[in-house]
């Protein structure tokens, strides 16, 4: 006759011994690995700045249990700012999860930091759209404004704009706080 | 055969299951989370299949929140380019302490495997910019009430969803074999909908699963309106599946409030069924009547205490004698309960429920049960659950065919 009880006290260390040693979860149960290339980059989730690549997110800082519904947008998501960088903006996926985000961030010249890359996504990016109906609430705009007002000031020392159109641009991104 | 050759059988072959379950990546996840690109956390609170707050406004807007898939596009035309689909198995060992040795108390006090006790391929997503659906394929089918023939169809709905202010404003037809009236639209993890859950043992966790008011075969339409502050659900239905030919559909009504304190994220609701579906029975040419009375009320708290997840349920709920939810002709069922799960472990939590009926018998109709048990979060989408119920009262005071205990293994996965 099988016994339960010695069915359960076979299987469950059994399962407990293999699930730990071979369970495609990240290395840190409960945690997300951020890296970025190059490292030292901003990250922010819900809107607000958590630290600095290379790090360790709790899951509940991506998912939280409660939050506005206007942070809805930003649910699930981890952006990365760097100055000389486009931000980028991920989704945490399974594949995330189980391995961690690991995002190589364009810098340099052909960057443009005024954008978000989540509204030009690059083909290894996962864009906001899950939540794309809803309206792109304020605090996402703010985001990007510190980034957005440092290109206008590179813009301006290039000569590329003028001191007058420099003022109207920062106006306009300031008007949007 | 040689019962320990059996025994020693069964373990090489769950032992070589679960190596393969838990060594493979998990790339592939089910169809909402290939259509979100979201990892299933995102919608669900602990374990699956229970929901958080953005499940539960990914449900509301039926289903149409779309990530990383592309789409076919065009003129009223907006649908992934895939087909999202998943399979869900669940893989049991039941054991009861009762002395039957024949019939289903037989099995289970044997110690019965259910290899499937479930197994069933999931459809879902956006069909469209207001249109969602999810359709169950089960593998042993349903019997069609008409027909009598078996369909794979087991249950399906299709919502229509479209948003006003701050309000998803849907329509849904839906048809279950067992998820109850509230299977067109539920988003409370108490058991006021079989689908809906945190622990396996329903009947012995949930006062609405224990009083058959989140179950059973259903099919019908629900008008909701649902926000982040809760939503209202009425519904028109008959616990049917299948054609059949009917004069007249039972009222089913949901309310709940979904507010959030202090980092909690809390649910209260009513669940309230009256009046009578009422169909012909086209051999006879008569009509029958299904009276559907009964209510609960259920509330649910989400969030953590020292750092651990904790996740708590409790219900209460009344079904009228002589009703399609109690055929006893003598006495109403009541039942409350309350279970709590509390995340100890980052991929493992601790379940701890109490459930007291009244079985609407005439005498030893006291029926309590309390249940210990966990889980542990093999992957992703792989949960090893162990349920042990103790049951007590005065309707173990006689025998019963399948003990006064049971206890639950199960391997739930969804690829």
């Amino acid at each position: 006759m099988i016994d339960i009880r010695r069915l359960l006290l076979l299987l469950v260390p059994l399962v407990v011994t293999l699930a730990s040693g071979c369970a495609p979860l990240g290395a840190k149960p409960g945690q997300i690995t951020v890296t970025s290339d190059p490292a030292g980059a901003d990250v922010y989730v819900m809107g607000g700045k958590v630290g600095m690549t290379p790090l360790n997110l709790d899951h509940d800082a991506v998912f939280p249990v409660t939050f506005p519904s206007e942070k809805q947008v930003l649910y699930g998501a981890v952006e990365l700012r760097k100055a000389g960088c486009k931000s980028s903006v991920q989704r945490v996926s399974t594949v995330a999860l189980a391995k961690g985000l690991h995002v190589k961030l364009e810098c340099g010249e052909a960057a443009s930091g005024e954008m978000s890359s989540a509204r030009h996504p690059q083909p290894n990016q996962r864009p906001l759209s899950a939540v794309e109906q809803g309206p792109r609430p304020v605090v996402k705009e703010n985001a990007a404004i510190e980034t957005r007002l440092r290109r206008v000031q590179e813009l301006r020392d290039k000569g590329v704009i003028t001191e007058q159109e420099a003022r109207e641009i920062r106006q306009r991104i300031l008007g949007e706080l | 055969m040689n019962k320990k050759k059996l025994f020693k059988q069964v373990l090489a072959m769950f032992a070589l299951f679960m190596t393969f379950a838990v060594s493979t990546e998990t790339q592939a996840v089910p169809a909402f989370a290939r259509q979100t690109g979201m990892a299933c956390a995102a919608c669900h609170y602990q374990t699956y299949p229970a929901i958080n707050a953005f499940g539960r406004a990914f449900k509301s807007a039926g289903f149409t929140l779309i990530g990383a898939q592309e789409q076919v596009k065009g003129v009223d035309l907006g649908l992934p380019v895939v087909l999202n689909g998943s399979l869900v198995t669940k893989f049991r060992y039941q054991k009861t302490n009762g002395a039957a040795t024949t019939g289903g108390a037989g099995a289970t006090n044997t110690g019965e495997l259910q290899f499937p006790d479930e197994a069933a391929l999931l459809i879902g997503g956006r069909a469209g910019e207001h249109v969602g659906f999810l359709l169950e394929l089960g593998t042993f089918g349903e019997a069609d009430t008409k027909s009598g023939e078996f369909s794979l169809f087991g249950s399906f709905k299709m919502p229509f969803s479209y948003k006003l202010g701050g309000t998803n404003l849907s329509f849904i037809p839906f048809i279950t074999d067992a998820g109850g009236a509230g299977y067109g639209f539920e988003l409370l993890n108490t058991g006021a909908q079989r689908f809906q859950r945190v622990g396996e043992d329903r009947r012995a966790l949930m006062a609405q699963q224990y009083l058959g008011l989140g179950a059973g075969k259903a099919e019908g339409f629900a008008f909701v309106a649902a926000n982040e502050m809760g939503f209202v659900n009425v519904s028109l239905w008959a616990p049917k599946h299948g054609s059949f030919a009917v004069k007249q559909l039972a009222p089913y009504m949901r309310v709940a409030w979904t507010p959030s304190f202090g980092g909690w994220d809390t649910g209260l609701g009513v669940q309230y069924y009256s009046g009578k579906a009422r169909e012909r029975d086209t051999t006879t040419g008569l009509n029958v009547d299904h009276v559907t009375k009964g209510w609960a009320i259920d509330g649910q708290l989400q969030g953590a205490v020292g750092g651990m997840p904790l996740g708590v349920y409790a219900a209460y709920g009344e079904t009228p004698r002589n009703t399609v939810f109690n055929s006893s002709l003598t006495a109403d069922k009541k039942a409350w309960s309350i279970h709590m799960q509390l995340g100890v472990l980052p991929k493992a939590t601790l379940l701890l429920g109490y459930l007291s009926a009244n079985t609407g018998a005439a005498t030893q109709n006291k029926d309590n049960a309390l249940t210990l048990g966990g889980t542990y979060l093999l992957a992703q989408n792989v949960q090893l659950q162990l349920n042990h119920a103790m049951f007590s009262g005065s309707k173990y005071d006689a025998v019963q065919a399948a003990g006064d205990q049971r206890t639950t293994l199960m391997l739930f996965s969804a690829f």
